[in-house]
């Protein structure tokens, strides 16, 4: 991930956890503490898009709309209440959540019209074809979950922070997630 | 694959942002951001809550006490009577805590009246009192009148003094006014009675008797004749003197005055409230404020977040659903 030179980023955030404490302590309000946090959380919210939606391209489109709805937010945006990139994950969640909405009503209108065809797309580079078979088994709500707890990190507080759940409910979720990914792959195998 | 290594997979897997995005979103965080602006929504959660509490406040706050006088006026209206003998009877009652104009009705001058007034008066002490009372007899010779009684008792500082007072009814007014000044009218009474019809009968019957009297008279006397002309003679003489008082008692009207020395206010008693009074009754004012608020805020707001939760319950689940399918 790409670092701003100067930043308060130092070794203890290499790891996602320190990510958060760097950004939640040294990040400043205003036009360059956003786009501090814009760049070191970029590659987390598109891949939480990315695995929330299966789409790669959708997701790119769905970051630069967080980013931009997240701008036009940024003064709500509380360091007491979590860190940036929680904060950025819950606002890429709402944009995602109306892009579904929207995708489903033109699912419907094009139903009534004709079968719509479906694009078979690699959903990320670099994973085995069995397991990304697997993981298009799974829910979107499914993969948010694995994505945010496995892929990015978060502990349980802070994924059910972005989800809107309780962390005991995060966790279960996570662990009914990652079984059925397993007995996928086991099926597979 | 056990769970460590399909996490260690996984997070091998993790998506990089393309480089077109990166470029997009900084150009999007190069924007200032902007700056909070009072929006409908914003305003509509400022203002409605205060529309109501003002709304609330001016319906619920108790309004104030009128006067005294405007008060009980309507209470104690004057209010007219006529009796079944066609005696017209006005009475009038009219506490007040100022010296107000007198709402004494005017008698007549062509019509034979029994005028009776009566005043309720308050005076500041017993000095007052005295000179009240000297000036009611002063007003009675001044205007061709004359005591019928005085009563004056004056204990301490207390004191009263019953006054009745004759006065001749074409000055009744002119009294009633001066006296109406010398305090602060308690309540005050007015009987008018009109007495021309009894006198109209009596003398109807004067003239019957006279005649009869006459009759009798032009009769050859003997001892019956002479009985029934003295009989006669005596009952025409009473019904005389009864006319006669009639008209007397119609001449003069009466006017009784009382005067008493305003009950002074208990004084304070400072004794009783210690030094946390004040805080007592910031906390009791506190207590009422809070009920009120209390009562009027509940209901709403336990509707509101009512909706509110019921409103977030069913977003939540339509999300789940839109998350629910591969």
């Amino acid at each position: 991930m790409a670092r701003t030179p100067g930043s308060c980023a130092s070794s203890a955030s290499s790891t996602p956890a320190g990510r958060d404490r760097a950004a939640a302590g040294g990040v400043s309000r205003g036009v360059t503490s956003f786009a501090q946090a814009a760049e070191r959380h970029l590659d987390d919210v598109y891949g939480y898009l990315a695995w929330l939606t299966g789409d790669r391209f959708a997701a790119e489109d769905l970051a630069a709309e967080t980013f931009e709805r997240a701008l036009r937010l940024w003064s709500r945006f509380d360091e007491r209440r979590g860190s940036p990139r929680t904060w950025l994950c819950q606002v890429a969640r709402t944009v995602a959540l109306d892009h579904f909405r929207s995708e489903r009503r033109r699912l419907r209108r094009e139903t009534l019209a004709a079968v719509p065809e479906r694009y078979e797309e690699r959903l990320l580079e670099g994973l085995a074809p069995e397991l990304e078979a697997a993981l298009r088994l799974l829910t979107a709500g499914e993969r948010e979950v694995i994505a945010l707890r496995v892929v990015l990190e978060l502990d349980a507080r802070s994924a059910a922070r972005v989800l809107g759940i309780s962390a005991t409910n995060c966790t279960t979720r996570l662990h009914r997630a990652l079984r059925k990914l397993e007995e996928a792959l086991d099926a597979a195998a | 694959m056990p769970q460590r290594d399909l996490a260690r997979e996984l997070r091998a897997a993790r998506p990089v942002a393309p480089g077109a995005l990166r470029e997009r979103v900084r150009l999007v965080a190069a924007q200032a951001p902007p700056r909070r602006r009072v929006t409908r929504r914003r305003a509509a959660a400022v203002l409605v809550p205060a529309v109501a509490a003002a709304v609330a406040a001016a319906v619920l706050w108790p309004r104030a006490a009128p006067p005294p006088a405007e008060r009980t006026a309507g209470r104690l209206a004057p209010s007219i009577e006529h009796g079944a003998t066609g005696a017209a009877t006005a009475s009038a009652a009219t506490p007040s805590s100022a010296p107000a104009p007198s709402s004494a009705p005017a008698p007549s001058s062509r019509r034979l009246q029994r005028y009776d007034a009566s005043l309720e008066l308050r005076v500041r002490d017993a000095a007052a009192l005295a000179a009240a009372t000297r000036r009611a007899l002063a007003v009675a010779a001044s205007l061709s009148g004359y005591p019928q009684s005085t009563d004056v008792s004056a204990v301490g500082r207390g004191g009263e003094a019953a006054i009745v007072l004759r006065i001749p009814v074409g000055n009744v007014e002119r009294a009633i006014r001066r006296l109406s000044a010398l305090g602060t009218i308690v309540a005050e009474r007015y009987r008018v009675r009109d007495l021309t019809a009894e006198v109209r009968d009596t003398d109807r019957l004067i003239a019957g008797l006279e005649r009869r009297l006459a009759a009798a008279r032009a009769r050859p006397q003997d001892a019956r004749t002479q009985r029934l002309e003295d009989a006669l003679t005596t009952r025409v003489q009473a019904l005389q003197r009864d006319r006669a008082a009639t008209v007397r008692s119609a001449r003069d009207a009466t006017v009784r005055v009382q005067l008493a020395v305003r009950t002074p206010s208990p004084p304070p008693q400072p004794a009783r409230r210690g030094p946390l009074h004040g805080i007592g009754v910031a906390f009791r004012w506190l207590g009422i404020g809070l009920l009120y608020a209390l009562a009027l805020g509940v209901p709403p707001a336990a509707v509101l977040t009512g909706a509110l939760l019921a409103a977030r319950t069913l977003r939540r689940r339509r999300d789940e659903s839109l998350l629910s399918r591969p």
